[in-house]
């Protein structure tokens, strides 16, 4: 029995009571709705079974606002993102806002992304772009929406957050190498950085690439530390290639590595054995 | 308007010197032209008409007739430039306007340079003015409060508009019409300068007796084309009725449009943003009643100062819900300036194509928010919104083009205009076993400093922004070469692209790059290198 539906004259301590009692469903019940057995809650998977289990919807949610910065590499692992988001759309299209004009469509190709299905916006300015962001997250029509900016304050990045968890269209923030400052509120972080291919031998055929991805942070981890694989949520950060000449739809990561943060109980014997 | 040009001038010295604005009709004004070595009169106002001047009289008769004479120089084109927006002023009674041809000139028999006309198609407008005679009323008092003396002759033909405006009508009564049918009569009494001829043949008809339009009816037709040339009868033919003479209006007249008139002047953004509502929502039922969705809408306010304020807006598919105009010229208004008022809006839709209610449908479907993601409604109009806030260039889409020559593999098509089909015949997918290409590519090929181990080899190390990059690993070449059917226009031949041998680099921090040697290597010129990509 609801105290709220009963109380005839709600009092002070009723109404405070209730009050808490509503914060503590909504805590607890946000939790749940956003777990990845939620069927409100879409999650891709990001071609890894590593990374999508350090998340707690286990892939890559279909909502919310989601940064990453780094170099090249950021933008090749956004490609990545967006050609399997578009592919769990239906094929919607994809908005892609920026100030300059040097992304290359012929590029995307080895993505598994079809630049028929890319709108570019250009703004001038940074207000401009995150127009075109919210409008684009706003519109329902798109797969993704994903702008590259070099700044986002905190009262933009909030709402851009809470238009995109509405709608259900997820918004990435591309954001170049330079920038420290983090953003506002964000579902989750990513930091993707190019790293050298070490150690293998010069004359490797195929040209893959090679990443470091970053974690950074990860809104409702919590309830992940609580499910089976705890081990992995410390792992925060991997090395994974991708294999750029083979033009494959799917455009596979394949990790390497977790570089740092190992798990804090190494599978037996493995050191020993390495 | 038989004094256009002295108007407009006095017009003007009335804005500038406030002493002018008492007596500014009084003061005889002139402008003068200088003809065959000598200065002679183009046009004078009332006054000095009255004082004893006319066009064509040499500067010094009119000064000695009155030495206190406002002289200018004549400013032609500067008339035709304000006759012309006199004429675009005027759409806020009909739509379809025009600059009378013949302007100036002398050939008018009207005096010459100081006249100007208008065309103004009237037909299907009278009514909301109160019928024909009001809306001539309406239009003379309109460019009297403007400053702007005129004449207004209405008729079934222009011939016979042109002869009435000039000489059927007196300075007390400025407008003439001739109801429909009675042309010929009514034509007869005027004289045959009405004809639109040139002085010469005026002259001679005159020195021939034949005076009135009605004289010339009378005649009988081959002799007089014999004497006097075919144009007489043309003319006289295309006053009458008996031949059609098509005008061409400044701009095309929109297939749709709607007009709203204000009985106080407005200026604020939201009474505009009200009256737009009206305008759209009358402008919409027109066009569903035709089928027929917007692609290109213009609002045109009409200030009190004879000047006009447009706005535009362009849609990527035919669209007639007014909601989804209405948004689209939302940030437009605001910027609009409104000035001392705006007497009348006008909404013209300057593109029209065809929508069918299915299509209608799709619409409906597109504002329902719960409907699925993906759809095509719903991405024209979100495209909409941004081409008309970034501008119609800035929201595009990428379109394959059949190069190989990189920067030129693709083209930025406006997502706002359709896709052409079959404008190119090829399609995203790579040729097999073609190498990747970058996902960033500059748009000009940034100049690096190289160095290389083997002259025509991969480099070893390259500086570019004032950082050395040492290459951990590198492929290529791959060999691309310039299109020879583009490669020969160059107009200097360091524009002619060369053989560029591409190369994959990657250096040791892991960052990748797309560098060019821009041509094959000759021993005897140092090799010049390109960066021109970044790899993911």
């Amino acid at each position: 029995m609801s105290r709220a539906s009963v109380a005839p004259f709600p009092t002070t301590a009723n109404v405070l009571d209730d009050l808490r009692a509503r914060i503590r469903t909504l805590e607890s019940g946000q939790e749940n709705s956003l777990a990845a057995n939620d069927s409100r809650v879409h999650a891709v998977s990001l071609g890894a079974s590593e990374l999508d289990n350090a998340l707690p919807w286990h892939g890559f949610p279909t909502h919310g606002l989601h940064e990453i910065s780094g170099d090249t590499a950021a933008t090749g692992f956004v490609l990545s993102l967006l050609a399997r988001l578009s592919h769990a759309a239906a094929g919607a299209p994809v908005l892609w806002c920026q100030s300059g004009r040097d992304l290359y469509p012929p590029g995307l190709n080895a993505f598994g992304i079809d630049p028929n299905r890319l709108i570019l916006a250009h703004g001038r300015t940074d207000t401009d772009i995150l127009w075109a962001l919210e409008e684009g997250v706003r519109s329902m029509a798109l797969a993704a929406v994903v702008g590259r900016l070099v700044k986002v304050a905190p009262i933009a990045a909030r709402r851009l957050q809470l238009a995109a968890e509405e709608s259900g269209v997820p918004c990435l923030i591309l954001r170049p190498k330079e920038a420290h400052a983090p953003a506002g509120t964000v579902l989750t972080r990513w930091r993707v950085t190019s790293v050298p291919a070490a150690k293998e031998k010069e004359a490797e055929t195929p040209w893959k690439a090679h990443w470091q991805v970053e974690l950074q942070r990860c809104r409702l981890s919590s309830q992940l530390a609580a499910t089976a694989n705890a081990t992995s949520i410390d792992s925060r950060s991997w090395k994974v290639t991708r294999n750029m000449d083979s033009n494959n739809e799917t455009g596979d990561l394949t990790v390497v590595a977790g570089l740092r943060d190992r798990p804090a109980e190494p599978p037996a014997g493995q050191d020993i054995a390495g | 308007m038989p004094v256009f040009a002295t108007d407009r001038l006095s017009r003007l010295l009335a804005r500038t010197s406030p002493a002018r604005q008492q007596n500014n009709a009084a003061v005889p004004l002139v402008t003068v032209t200088s003809v065959q070595g000598g200065l002679r009169i183009a046009a004078a106002n009332p006054a000095a008409q009255n004082a004893g001047v006319f066009p064509g009289q040499p500067l010094a008769d009119a000064r000695a007739l009155y030495p206190a004479l406002d002289v200018h120089p004549s400013t032609p084109g500067e008339d035709l430039k304000a006759l012309d927006a006199l004429a675009e002023a005027c759409t806020r009674f009909t739509p379809w306007t025009a600059v009378d041809s013949i302007w100036g000139g002398g050939q008018s028999g009207m005096g010459g340079g100081q006249s100007g006309g208008l065309w103004l198609d009237v037909t299907g407008c009278a009514h909301l003015f109160g019928g024909e005679q009001a809306l001539l009323d309406r239009l003379v008092s309109w460019l009297k409060d403007h400053g702007y003396e005129a004449r207004a002759g209405l008729a079934d033909t222009p011939g016979a508009a042109w002869a009435l405006a000039r000489f059927a009508t007196r300075a007390g009564t400025p407008t003439a019409s001739i109801p429909a049918g009675t042309a010929h009569d009514r034509l007869s009494a005027l004289p045959v300068a009405g004809l639109r001829l040139d002085s010469a043949t005026v002259e001679k008809l005159d020195r021939l007796g034949l005076r009135t339009i009605g004289d010339l009816i009378s005649l009988p037709r081959g002799p007089l084309a014999r004497r006097c040339g075919a144009n007489v009868l043309k003319r006289l033919d295309q006053a009458l009725g008996r031949q059609r003479e098509p005008v061409s209006p400044r701009r095309p007249p929109p297939p749709h449009h709607a007009r709203l008139m204000f009985a106080e002047p407005v200026g604020r953004t939201e009474d505009i943003a009200a009256g737009l509502d009206r305008l759209l929502d009358q402008l919409c039922a027109g066009l569903e009643a035709a089928n027929q969705g917007v692609r290109q809408l213009e609002l045109t306010l009409f200030r009190v100062d004879n000047s006009v304020e447009r706005a535009r807006i362009g849609t990527s598919r035919p669209v007639r819900d007014p909601a989804h105009l209405a948004y689209l010229f939302r940030d437009k208004i605001a910027e609009l300036d409104p000035g001392f008022g705006i007497e009348v809006m006008m909404l013209a839709a300057r593109r029209v194509d065809p929508l069918t209610a299915s299509q209608m449908t799709a619409w409906q479907a597109g504002l329902d928010r719960q409907s699925q993601s993906g759809d095509a409604a719903s991405t024209a109009r979100l495209i909409d919104k941004l081409s008309g806030r970034l501008g119609a260039r800035n929201v595009t889409r990428p379109e394959p083009v059949s190069s190989h020559i990189p920067e030129r593999a693709s083209r930025a098509r406006p997502a706002l205009g359709e896709a052409k089909e079959n404008a190119s015949n090829c399609d995203w997918s790579p040729p097999p076993r073609r190498p990747a290409r970058p996902v960033q590519l500059l748009p000009q090929p940034a100049p690096i400093e190289v160095m290389a181990p083997v002259p025509d080899g991969p480099p070893v190390m390259f500086r570019w922004r004032r950082r050395q990059h040492h290459i951990a690993r590198a492929e290529g070449p791959e060999r691309i070469a310039p299109e020879w059917w583009h490669g020969t226009r160059g107009p200097k031949p360091q524009n002619v692209p060369r053989v560029r041998d591409y190369y994959r680099l990657e250096d040791n921090d892991g960052q990748r790059y797309w560098v060019f040697r821009d041509g094959l290597y000759r021993p005897d010129r140092p090799p010049v290198w390109y960066l021109h990509g970044f790899f993911a």
